[in-house]
């Protein structure tokens, strides 16, 4: 789903995403009461940050409840500290500025619904420098929340901007362990993306970053 | 510079995009070259405008602020969501259309438009 309220952009990059082999678009929203509305079953939805009726952040707990393992990708042009806290917090799974190109819009939305880490190293650093400067959120960790050594690891792989792939090419393991440990960290740590266990991960210290 | 509004003869329309932000410039400019594939289509920055405009010399543009180069120069053009307001202003040889929500359908009428005026 493609949450935008400039209509003539959001018409484009569907009509965009729709070319792409591994993309449908199955539904298209203009404000946040339009999307609530939204009836259909979607797996990625991208939303604009900045809609008529308030912020795409509000957004995103709504879209967990009626649609189960969505993963959203944040579209934005003022991508401020304060909002990258927001709508890391609130579980998204990336955010895309809107100076990026379209082709780097897809190929993030790919990304994040590949599970991926999708920022690179430097962008990783600045968010978690970011984040530990604002706090943020409590989030529920388990209290047996601790992590082992091997997803210790693969947290400060994700540091590096790795993805699944560099991750078990970096670490000697199959892809479909990696995939196991990184479930683990999510779950221990209460998180919904590789980003926001990172972001959890650097408050309470369990990893640093450069 | 060339003389856009003479006719095309043997040359392909041409439309110049150099409107922000990027993402957007880029998925109109896609869009329009996959329902367009006749047209010619270039991209700019912002602040390249004028000057893309001497070396591309288009037959539309659109921007997100029109330049005085931009309304002497060239006959289509608009300006697209001008200071991030969801109204577009489109001047099609010297008519102005005001759209206070542009549908990308829009876009592309304004184009066959341009291409019907230029011929």
């Amino acid at each position: 789903m493609l949450v935008e309220d400039h209509h003539s952009f959001r018409q484009a990059l569907t009509f965009i995403l729709n070319l792409e082999p591994d993309f449908t678009v199955v539904a298209e929203a203009d404000s946040l009461a339009k999307a609530r509305a939204v009836l259909e079953k979607f797996d990625l939805a991208i939303v604009d940050l900045a809609l008529p009726d308030g912020n795409g952040a509000d957004l995103i707990e709504d879209l967990r409840r009626t649609n189960p393992g969505v993963t959203v990708l944040i579209l934005s042009a003022t991508l401020d500290e304060a909002n990258i806290v927001r709508v890391i917090d609130a579980g998204a799974a990336g955010v895309v500025d809107k100076l990026a190109g379209a082709n780097e819009i897809v190929q993030e939305a790919r990304s994040v619904r590949a599970g991926a880490t999708m920022p690179r190293q430097t962008e990783v650093v600045e968010m978690l420098r970011t984040i530990a400067s604002h706090g943020g959120k409590n989030h529920e960790v388990r209290p047996d929340a601790r992590l082992t050594a091997r997803e210790t690891e693969v947290l400060r792989a994700l540091v590096e901007g790795l993805d699944n792939e560099g991750i078990a090419e970096k670490l000697g393991i199959t892809l479909e362990e990696e995939q196991n440990h990184l479930a683990g960290i999510l779950e221990k740590l209460g998180a919904r993306s590789g980003l926001q266990a990172l972001t959890i991960a650097a408050r309470r210290g369990v990893i640093e970053f450069p | 510079m060339d003389t856009p509004s003479s006719g095309l003869g043997a040359r392909k329309l041409r439309i110049l995009l150099a409107n922000e932000p990027r993402a957007y410039r880029e998925a109109i400019a896609q869009a329009l070259h996959q329902l367009r594939p006749d047209v010619e289509i270039e991209t700019a920055e912002p602040p390249d405008l004028d000057t893309s405009i001497r070396q591309f010399v288009p037959d539309m543009v659109i921007c997100s602020e029109a330049t005085d180069t931009v309304r002497s120069n060239v006959r289509v053009w608009v300006e697209l969501y001008p200071e991030h307001n969801s109204r577009s202003i489109a001047n099609i040889a010297g008519k102005y259309e005001e759209y206070a929500e542009i549908q990308f359908s829009d876009l592309l009428s304004i184009v066959d438009r341009t291409e019907d005026l230029v011929r």
